[in-house]
């Protein structure tokens, strides 16, 4: 059944995605400004701005959140695939607390837990270390990997991997030929999800990272406190630029909805 | 010494059973099929001799070998589960030859066998379709297929037929029947539905709340159903009660509602429930007297209900082309003494 909307609702639907595109907007129209200062350009377009990223040392920050988060998401998505079929596939006491320690991670504080992490890191001799870095985020990005492996496993039919059993497959064969694949596209999801999580995380990071580990945020974060210029419009106007390329591709590739809605199977 | 043998099985979820003490045996290519009502335990019974779910106690034995230390891939059984549980990500072949790869069969050997199989169910023309490419009841023949192709000691149908159409569903009743007596494999087919268990299988197996009630040839269980629920499950039947009159062994005259009528059986005490299958009872010039309070036309018969002293009764009587008795018109209803059966429940 489709109902269409009343005016008033067509107002408010518009007037909810305006609030949260204008922001954005701006912020890719400042990033074209030829001033040195903020604001949107009304006569001329300049991509000066832009240009002043390249060899700027926001580069290499730009790198180190890619290398950052794609192996944080590795390593969350590797931890929460058995921990999800352990608590999908089997009753065992302490089932439920597990997947809810395993969870809390959403429900503390970001600033608490980069205090504690500091704390922790200079105990153990991890400061300065990418390493450190890597495992922090892998905290704070488990819920959402492993939120999703629970969904796509929840979504599999249990006896397709019986199925599988009875035709002569060892647990592991059932797991690389049946089950792996049928969750695939939760996983990628997931992946997906956690990257992003981490590329972004800023208010933990800031107390970890290091003058080696400086990830992009954390250097837009320093570089404000110190200057108002539009290169970090420009640089917010080029992730934007490079979400939406991804994006695209992503959908070419997959579907974006099956892949964020972190279903397996069909 | 049977094929296959279940003995005391028992199956607790927490305190609850879900199977309460199940025995039977299926001979060597005999098709037994295990009927009941939902939650009453077929499933965990089948899946209990599959091996993927462990017994609380009781003894599995396959030719004579018990299957306590056999994990689920050793055991050699063919499983078409209801949902029919196919490898979404697999073409119909590769579904198919699955199983044989796992059994490291060669590769043109496997082609061979999956070929037969497909050909066996009448599948050829969709071997390199996925399944959500398939019908319903295509993707059932896959199932069947790849249970099929790995000649399995034991084949096992958990409700194959219910998510079909009716139309299909009576074809492919026929259609399995006829497979497996092609191939002559030991079957235990699991279902809710009676029509199904009757036609298709040499043996039924009558459960209710994780036990069996009543096992034997269709016909049989049928006519002499022995409990209540069994006689109700197994099709439509009168329950009246009637009180004992008198004793000969195997047999008791009875008073039903004032009339004298005999049953086979046996029962102590002084009252007793008789089961009589509608098709049973005819109308006739003595007997119970009753009322015909409606007459449904259900093309080769007429279905009746009549009011008596004893409660209402159904009567089918089969359509010779005459006109039905009128509602309202007053009959008297008989039976052979045969046909009145003790039940206890
Ligand atoms: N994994 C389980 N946990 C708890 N109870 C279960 C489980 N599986 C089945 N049961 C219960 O056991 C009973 C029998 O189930 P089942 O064998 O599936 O019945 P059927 O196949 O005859 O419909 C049902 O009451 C069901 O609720
Ligand atoms: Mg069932």
């Amino acid at each position: 059944m489709t109902r269409r909307n009343g005016p008033l609702a067509l107002v408010f639907h518009a007037a909810f995605i305006a609030f949260i595109l204008a922001p954005l907007v701006v912020v890719c129209l400042v990033a074209f400004t030829p001033e040195a200062y903020l604001s949107i350009p009304t006569t001329r377009w300049s991509l000066r701005w832009f240009k002043a990223i390249w060899g700027s040392d926001f580069i290499p920050a730009f790198w180190i959140s890619v290398y950052v988060a794609a192996a944080a998401a590795s390593l969350a998505l590797l931890v929460s695939v058995p921990a999800a079929i352990a608590t999908a596939r089997f009753q065992f006491p302490g089932r439920e607390a597990l997947v809810a320690y395993f969870l809390s991670p959403l429900m503390v504080p970001h600033v608490v837990l980069g205090v504690a992490l500091l704390r922790f890191m200079a105990e153990v001799g991890l400061t300065a270390n990418a390493f450190g870095l890597i495992m922090g985020h892998v905290v704070i990005i488990m819920p959402f990997t492993l939120r999703l492996a629970l969904a796509a496993l929840a979504g599999m039919d249990r006896h397709v991997e019986w199925a599988a059993g009875s035709l002569g497959a060892s647990d592991l064969t059932v797991f690389r030929r049946v089950t792996l694949p049928i969750i695939l596209p939760g996983l990628a999801g997931g992946w997906l999800l956690a990257f992003i999580q981490s590329f972004d995380e800023l208010t933990m990071t800031v107390f970890v990272a290091s003058p080696g580990t400086t990830t992009l945020p954390v250097r837009m974060f320093q570089y404000i406190t110190d200057n108002i210029d539009p290169m970090v419009a420009a640089i917010s106007a080029a992730l934007i630029g490079l979400a939406i390329l991804l994006m695209a591709v992503m959908e070419r590739v997959y579907g974006l909805e099956r892949l964020l809605a972190g279903k397996g199977g069909d | 010494m049977a094929f296959l043998e279940v003995q005391g099985l028992v199956k607790h979820y927490g305190s609850t059973p879900a199977v309460d003490g199940v025995d039977f045996t299926v001979e060597r290519g005999e098709f037994l099929s295990l009927l009941g009502p939902s939650g009453c335990g077929k499933s965990t019974t089948l899946m209990a001799i599959a091996g993927f779910i462990e017994p609380t106690s009781g003894r599995i034995a396959i030719d004579g070998r018990d299957m306590a230390a056999v994990k689920p891939n050793r055991r050699n059984i063919g499983i078409v589960f209801q949902s029919f549980a196919l490898f979404p990500h697999m073409t119909v072949t590769e579904n198919v030859a699955f199983g044989l790869e796992m059994r490291r069969v060669a590769a043109a050997d496997r082609a061979n066998r999956v070929a037969d199989a497909l050909q066996l169910v009448r599948l050829d023309a969709f071997a390199d379709r996925y399944p959500k490419q398939l019908s319903g009841g295509q993707q059932q023949r896959v199932a069947l297929a790849r249970a099929l192709v790995i000649r399995p000691d034991l084949l096992l149908l958990d409700e194959p037929m219910s998510s079909l159409d009716a139309k299909l569903r009576d074809e492919m009743r026929v259609e399995i029947r006829d497979i497996q007596r092609r191939v002559a494999i030991t079957t235990i087919l699991v279902t809710h539905d009676q029509t199904e268990a009757l036609l298709m299988a040499d043996r039924v197996a009558v459960m209710d709340r994780g036990r069996i009630q009543c096992i034997g040839p269709p016909h049989e269980v049928y006519e002499k159903p022995g409990s209540a629920f069994v006689s109700n499950f197994l099709g439509r039947t009168n329950l009246i009660a009637a009180e004992i009159i008198a004793r000969s062994p195997g047999r008791l005259r009875l008073a039903v509602a004032g009339v004298e009528i005999e049953a086979v059986g046996e029962a102590t005490g002084e009252r007793t429930t008789l089961s009589i299958r509608p098709e049973r009872v005819a109308f006739g010039e003595q007997g119970l007297p009753g009322r015909v309070e409606s007459c449904l036309f259900m093309g080769g018969q007429w279905m009746y209900r009549v009011a008596t002293q004893a409660g209402e009764l159904v009567v089918l009587r089969p359509n010779e082309g005459g006109a039905p008795l009128a509602t309202g018109a007053s009959v008297h209803l008989a039976w052979p003494a045969a046909a009145a059966h003790i039940v206890h429940d």
